[in-house]
């Protein structure tokens, strides 16, 4: 799989779910390649459940912001958010979902983007997390899909050494074991 | 090699305190500041910098230490919330007379949106009315770089400077590279000189003309600052912008990708407050129309006095509320490009597919309380206790208990008691007897609790007050509270139990509960109301004591019980609507409540709420 040359990155999901984790962990790899980066998070109220969507971006930005339909790739962690935040993914974009799948509803909005050239990669990070034995690391498993479908800017060996730095102690094997889990997903 | 780092805009903020010499840095936690004083107290300790940092009781507290040390020679700051400066006002009006002499940085954080604050208020308007001056950074990294100059100044006029920092700025993260720190020498010194720290009335008049020449000095050191820059000089521009904070980030990333960088010039702002006048009239003058964008209000707008080519919040160009996010930045700028003659204006943002998600009625996320958190526990015992009361609350995690029909008002810091005597007594003038139940955190106690209580009791004033004692200042991030006496460099101080405290307000019925105990807690509220109608009763007092979860990292394994859903549930949803557990999950097909084992934490409280008893212990 080749890198993408992705440089606004949107996550979300719900408070709780680790969109900050997430977050953290892209942008240490940015870090460790050079890249300069800028960021917005949510904290406050809005972490107790409610959604959470963080901004990424890498290059020589001023404002952290992504704006409406400028996100070369967007991962949620949770399908109705993912919808929620529809709007930031630039035509050509890619759109990756912690889900089994879409409702019928859902999935006609998704042809609508489909036309515009939007990619959606949909897959259940959560019981791939779960199957390798940390139901709550579903957003590394997100990021593993992510990194095998090729839509982020770093090869999987990059993405592995951050998750190594940042999951510390006891957390750094079981994020690993899932890390590789979803690399290699169906 | 110089360390090159992603921190989050609070730390760059503590890390720009660090760089510039500042070793004093006192604070009260709230959204978007809470992080500045830890990541000050972890980056003085890398450095091997002998600091003082404190968590102050409230903001007020907070100004007036930083500004003593400030007294004494020190380079100091104080760190609050926008609302907080509401609290500090009173020191933050009068320290601007008496003036300082280490330099002294208020950091404000403003919170546009709003996002986690009861209001939208503009910092920059506090420095205006104070007459000090304010810098408004525009990204973590300037944020760190802009704070030196900040001392500079404060230390050259010898006064308290505002350092605005919006909550994009603060909640941002972004690639520092760290410079030297300043090394000061500055041992504690103070000159006495009650013509100045003492000042009366009569001195205070000549304090006053000296701040109104160290403001014009002000000026006219804004006028060269090096941030306050154009990204090039125009000549006859058709469009000019004047930006300050983040709406300049969001206007020149704009222009930048719509390739307009080199034909409309936008004219940075770094110290809105007082303005550079003759700055802003040279630009001005060589453009033809000048758009301002800035937030949340007009601070600079209003200083312009010739508004006759001047767009922005006053002429209806830019929206008066809400943050100036790039989406709005994108329609604002595209309108004064058309307008101006400059292009056609930028493509219009596609809002189709925003109207599509709009179709799929994706579900209202509100916060909620976390799965067993305590205070849902104390919220379903107040209710059922006292279903006829008036619920007054207050400001943390526990506003959220207005889901569940247990708060009715939330004003500011320490209103949940002080609301609650005024309804007291407004009700009792007309011969009436209104139950009121008052609910208010523990560290929201320290803050701003006691005065009202003592009030209340003093004026004979009947309700139930309820202090949720969760141990911590949850809601902001776990910072510790005097109730635990843990200090903000995690040293043990001298904690001061609740109890003592309420007592020596004057309340004699005082009782601590663990809210988990549903059964018993509703039966001491009763207790306490009955106690607030007895004749020579008073305001009756429960402590409901149990620690925040997330800050003492889930229920320990000894505590924890495993709970189902039987058939008896008939999906009457009284669990769902009266204690919105999160865990608690309802399925539409089958009609019935399902517990969510991935969330729930097993404190078991649900089980009392059943009124069908469908949700009981596992067996086993």
């Amino acid at each position: 799989m080749a890198d993408s040359d992705a440089r606004q990155i949107l996550v979300s999901g719900l408070g709780g779910q680790g969109v900050l984790f997430a977050t953290n962990i892209l942008l240490q790899t940015a870090l460790e390649k050079g890249w300069d980066v800028l960021a917005s998070e949510t904290h406050g109220m809005a972490q107790r459940g409610g959604s959470v969507v963080s901004h990424i971006k890498f290059g020589s930005f001023l404002s952290s912001l992504i704006h409406s339909g400028a996100a070369d790739v967007a991962l949620s962690l949770q399908r109705e958010e993912a919808f929620r935040n529809l709007h930031f993914v630039k035509p050509g974009g890619t759109v990756v979902i912690n889900a089994p799948g879409l409702t019928g509803q859902q999935e006609a909005l998704a042809a609508k983007l489909r036309e515009r050239g939007v990619r959606f990669v949909v897959k259940d990070a959560t019981d791939i997390a779960k199957s390798a034995g940390t139901p709550r690391a579903g957003n590394v498993a997100l990021l593993g899909i992510a990194c095998a479908s090729g839509v982020l800017p770093f090869s999987a060996g990059e993405l592995r050494q951050a998750v190594e730095t940042l999951a510390s102690g006891p957390r750094k094997k079981p994020n690993l074991k899932v890390f590789e889990a979803a690399l290699s997903a169906k | 090699m110089p360390q090159r780092r992603v921190l989050l805009g609070n730390a760059a903020i503590a890390r720009g305190l660090i760089e510039a010499g500042c070793h004093f840095a006192t604070a009260y936690p709230g959204t978007p500041s809470s992080e500045i004083l830890p990541a000050f107290v972890q980056l003085a300790r890398e450095e091997g910098a002998n600091a003082y940092a404190e968590w102050s009781t409230n903001e007020k507290v907070a100004y007036d230490n930083a500004l003593a040390a400030s007294y004494t020679g020190k380079r100091a700051a104080v760190i609050m919330k926008q609302v907080g400066l509401n609290v500090a006002a009173d020191s933050l009006m009068s320290s601007a007379y008496t003036g300082t002499v280490g330099g002294f940085v208020v950091i404000s954080c403003d919170d546009p949106g709003p996002h986690s604050s009861q209001t939208e208020q503009d910092s920059r308007y506090f420095a205006m009315f104070a007459k000090v001056p304010a810098f408004d950074p525009i990204s973590p990294d300037d944020a760190r770089t802009l704070m030196r100059r900040a001392f500079e100044v404060s230390e050259k006029l010898r006064m308290p400077v505002i350092f605005r920092a919006a909550i994009r700025v603060c909640h941002a993260r972004q690639t520092i590279t760290f410079e030297e720190p300043l090394s000061l020498e500055r041992p504690a010194a103070f000159e006495k000189d009650p013509r100045r720290w003492a000042a009366t009335p009569k001195f205070r008049l000549i304090l006053h003309k000296e701040l109104n020449e160290k403001i014009e000095r002000a000026r006219e050191l804004f006028e060269t600052l090096p941030e306050n820059a154009a990204t090039f000089e125009p000549e006859d521009a058709k469009l000019g912008i004047i930006a300050a904070g983040v709406p300049y980030a969001n206007v020149v990333d704009i222009l930048e990708e719509t390739g307009l960088a080199e034909e409309v010039p936008v004219l940075r702002i770094a110290t809105p407050f007082p303005l550079p006048q003759k700055l802003v009239q040279r630009f001005a003058g060589a453009c033809r129309q000048v758009l301002v964008l800035e937030e949340p209000d007009e601070t600079i707008e209003l200083q312009i006095a010739d508004k006759s080519k001047l767009w922005g919040r006053l002429s209806g160009h830019a929206p008066r509320a809400g943050e100036m996010v790039p989406e709005v930045a994108w329609a604002i700028l595209s309108r004064a490009l058309a307008q101006a003659g400059v292009s056609e204006g930028l493509p219009a943002i596609d809002e189709s597919v925003q109207a599509g998600a709009r179709e799929l009625e994706l579900p209202v996320r509100r916060p909620s309380l976390c799965p067993g958190c305590p205070h849902r526990a104390a919220f379903y015992s107040i209710r059922k206790a006292v279903p006829k009361g008036i619920y007054t609350s207050d400001i943390g995690c526990y506003t959220l208990g207005l889901n569940l029909g247990v708060v009715d008002t939330c004003l500011d810091m320490g209103a949940g008691i002080t609301i609650a005597s005024g309804f007291y007594n407004a009700f009792k003038l007309d011969g009436q007897d209104q139950p009121v139940v008052a609910t208010i955190g523990d560290s929201t106690f320290y803050h701003s609790g006691p005065a009202g209580l003592i009030s209340a009791v003093y004026n004979d004033a009947r309700f139930v007050l309820v202090i949720l004692d969760n141990a911590t200042t949850a809601m902001t991030g776990m910072q510790p509270t005097p109730g635990t006496g843990v200090r903000a460099d995690g040293s043990q101080g001298r904690p001061l139990p609740l109890e003592q405290v309420v007592k020596g307000c004057g309340v004699d019925f005082v009782k601590v509960c663990d809210p988990y105990d549903v059964k018993e807690m509703i039966k001491l509220v009763k207790e306490a109301h009955a106690h607030t109608r007895e004749p020579d009763g008073k305001v009756a007092v429960i402590i409901s004591r149990r620690p925040c979860l997330v800050n003492i990292r889930g229920l320990p394994p000894e505590e924890r019980v495993e709970v189902e859903v039987t058939d008896k549930c008939n999906g009457c949803k009284v669990c769902i609507e009266r204690f919105e557990c999160p865990s608690l999950v309802f399925h539409e097909q089958e009609e019935k409540v399902t517990i969510d084992t991935l969330t729930c934490v097993g404190c078991g409280v649900c089980v009392e709420v059943c009124p069908r008893g469908a949700i009981v212990l596992k067996e086993g």
